[in-house]
């Protein structure tokens, strides 16, 4: 009879969050910037998917009689010091990028929810744990990435790997803090009391409502891989020359900055447009499924 | 008061702990061996075994822990393997250069941000709110580096009023010092600009919604002197405790900014160091900035503890 109740529950929740994530939706449908950042996002991503169809010449191809060329007819935003088409390796440039952003952001969410579930859960364990990502985020991020990054090599996984340690605590501390909060409500008390074990209430009541923060950090942790990756690859560090990555193609271009300035400003334009778009994703998602900041629009 | 300043300095240890292990470990990343990465390929077994034996690789963990330690405690922080000096001296060499970028480009960021925060919040909703936040919002999404670079090519390459890049020390001169720090500050800035001035618009609109300064506007204080008075001044007290988290930002920002306008810092030094696999001076590196980020944000919160006296209870 209990378990009936508790079925009944789960089942009457189901339906109210359903409805309330349809008032989210198109709550987000309404909100300006975010649809803003939805549109500049949604280019960013066909432009990846589609490189093979979009780009005009392959992002390798050089073509030394063309050195440095202005932009002109055949190459729109001219060539760099290999006679390379800056067009087309600015256009599979975003595939690198996009490609880096996600897998930080699935490997971020994945090991900061079991470590912040493990420290929101396990009280005699959260006291190590925390510390320990304290101590990590006291390292400035970028500087720990592009040490782990140089140390582990200089590749498309150790980028990934070096961003993931890097920004993980802060997923980490965000379901943390989401769980110490949602596994005192009265719901989960509810579920805990007529018997259901911790580890099912954990993964179906107490991590799918922590959620919401965790995503709106996600998208922000997006934004700052993108940024994060053209700065190991300017440095030297990321995916090696010539992987057209926005990062190489600014490196590339810093050394004909003179005779070339398009070379690096193209690039820059590409990561500030999907960076933007990723932030106003990231500030339309906050105001609507955070409900403590209400924010006055 | 004292009870909050102990509890808070004992906080820290753990941290502390915490970051110099990691800094300590961090040479046991490195795939295969370490000695034989720095020799190079050409390198012949006794180059290997010097080096290895330099770096105290040759010792057992636990005692290379405990030398690690010892050491750390007389603040020494290992011997650089290219530079063959002191890691602690060449970091206290460089430390003006960085510290001049950071604090500049921090007074630069913070006084951008809270007028345009101030300006944002008070003309809410309106064409100046939307701008200044357009600008916060640009600066966040612009790589630093990049706007560097675009600056060294529109004031140095094209208009010619500031060198490209390169240092020049304090005692040359103030003014050929800032000439040299303007642009790598800048790009530094803006980077920071937009979280602050995003905080400041945010705080000064709920502090606008206070009672109290309904009262101050009721009582027929002039605008002026509400919004400077009575709203910011205490828009301003929760904004000391991001200031940690900005040290920490612009403590990496510097990092790459020093390598894009050739400052000779600690940043450069540290990427130099990574890019040639000096070890002793990556691991000093990574120990020392991180002990400045907790230090800084244990000021911090002590500072905002004699601000706002309520944070004192708060256990």
């Amino acid at each position: 009879m209990f378990d009936e109740a508790h079925i009944g529950d789960s089942r009457l929740h189901q339906l109210l969050e359903r409805l309330r994530r349809s008032k989210a939706a198109r709550r987000l449908l309404y909100h300006r910037l975010f649809m803003t950042g939805l549109v500049l996002f949604t280019l960013v991503v066909s432009m990846a998917v589609f490189a093979g169809l979009l780009a005009p010449h392959l992002p390798n191809q050089n073509n030394f009689r063309y050195r440095l060329g202005a932009p002109n007819h055949v190459f729109l935003l001219g060539t760099d010091g290999f006679g390379r088409d800056v067009l087309s390796r600015v256009i599979y440039g975003a595939r690198v990028s996009l490609r880096i952003g996600v897998m930080v952001v699935v490997m971020t969410g994945v090991f900061g929810t079991l470590i912040g579930a493990v420290a929101g859960s396990v009280r005699t364990l959260d006291n190590v744990i925390m510390r320990v990502m304290d101590g990590l985020m006291a390292f400035p991020a970028i500087l720990l990435a592009i040490a782990l990054a140089a140390t582990l090599g200089a590749s498309e996984i150790n980028a990934v790997i070096a961003l993931t340690i890097a920004y993980t605590p802060r997923t980490a501390r965000i379901v943390r803090a989401s769980v110490l909060v949602v596994r005192e409500l009265e719901y989960v008390q509810a579920a805990l009391a007529v018997g259901a074990s911790y580890l099912r209430v954990l993964f179906r009541h107490i991590l799918a409502n922590s959620m919401a923060p965790l995503i709106v950090q996600l998208t922000f942790i997006f934004a700052v891989s993108v940024l994060a990756e053209a700065v190991l690859s300017f440095i030297g560090v990321g995916p090696p020359p010539p992987t057209p990555t926005w990062g190489n193609i600014i490196a590339d271009g810093r050394n004909y900055i003179r005779e070339a300035p398009w070379v690096c400003l193209i690039p820059g334009i590409a990561i500030g447009v999907t960076v933007l778009g990723l932030n106003l994703l990231g500030d339309g998602l906050r105001d609507v499924l955070d409900p403590r900041v209400k924010v006055e629009r | 008061m004292t009870r909050y300043f102990i509890y808070r300095l004992l906080s820290a240890f753990p941290i502390l702990a915490v970051v110099s292990l990691a800094s300590f470990l961090f040479i046991f990343l490195v795939p295969g061996d370490p000695a034989a990465e720095i020799a190079g390929p050409g390198a012949t077994k006794d180059e290997v075994a010097r080096i290895r034996s330099q770096l105290g690789l040759d010792a057992p963990i636990h005692a290379q822990m405990f030398g690690y330690y010892r050491r750390l405690f007389r603040g020494d922080l290992g011997r650089s393997i290219l530079l063959n000096r002191s890691v602690t001296d060449a970091i206290i060499e460089r430390a003006p250069v960085t510290l001049s970028l950071t604090g500049i480009a921090l007074g630069i960021s913070l006084t951008v941000a809270i007028v345009l925060g101030v300006v944002a919040a008070v003309r809410q909703n309106t064409w100046v709110d939307q701008s200044a936040m357009t600008v916060a919002l640009l600066g966040l999404s612009l790589p630093d580096f990049w706007v560097g670079l675009v600056m060294i090519y529109t004031f140095a390459v094209l208009l010619g009023w500031l060198p490209t890049g390169g240092y020049v020390e304090l005692s040359k001169g103030i003014w050929p010092w800032l000439r040299s720090m303007l642009m790598p500050a800048l790009a530094l800035a803006i980077t920071q600009l937009g979280l602050l001035a995003r905080m400041t618009r945010a705080t000064m609109l709920e502090v606008l919604n206070q009672d109290y300064v309904r009262t101050a506007r009721a009582k027929g204080l002039p605008e002026r002197t509400v919004i400077d008075k009575h709203a910011l001044s205490n828009a301003l007290i929760p904004m000391v405790t991001v200031m940690g988290l900005i040290v920490g930002i612009l403590l990496g920002g510097a990092v790459v900014i020093e390598q894009v306008f050739a400052l000779p810092g600690v940043g450069r030094l540290i990427i130099g160091a990574i890019l040639r696999r000096d070890y002793p001076v990556i691991q000093g590196g990574l120990f020392l900035t991180a002990t400045i980020f907790v230090f800084v944000n244990l000021a911090v919160d002590i500072l905002y503890a004699f601000l706002d006296p309520r944070v004192r209870y708060v256990r």
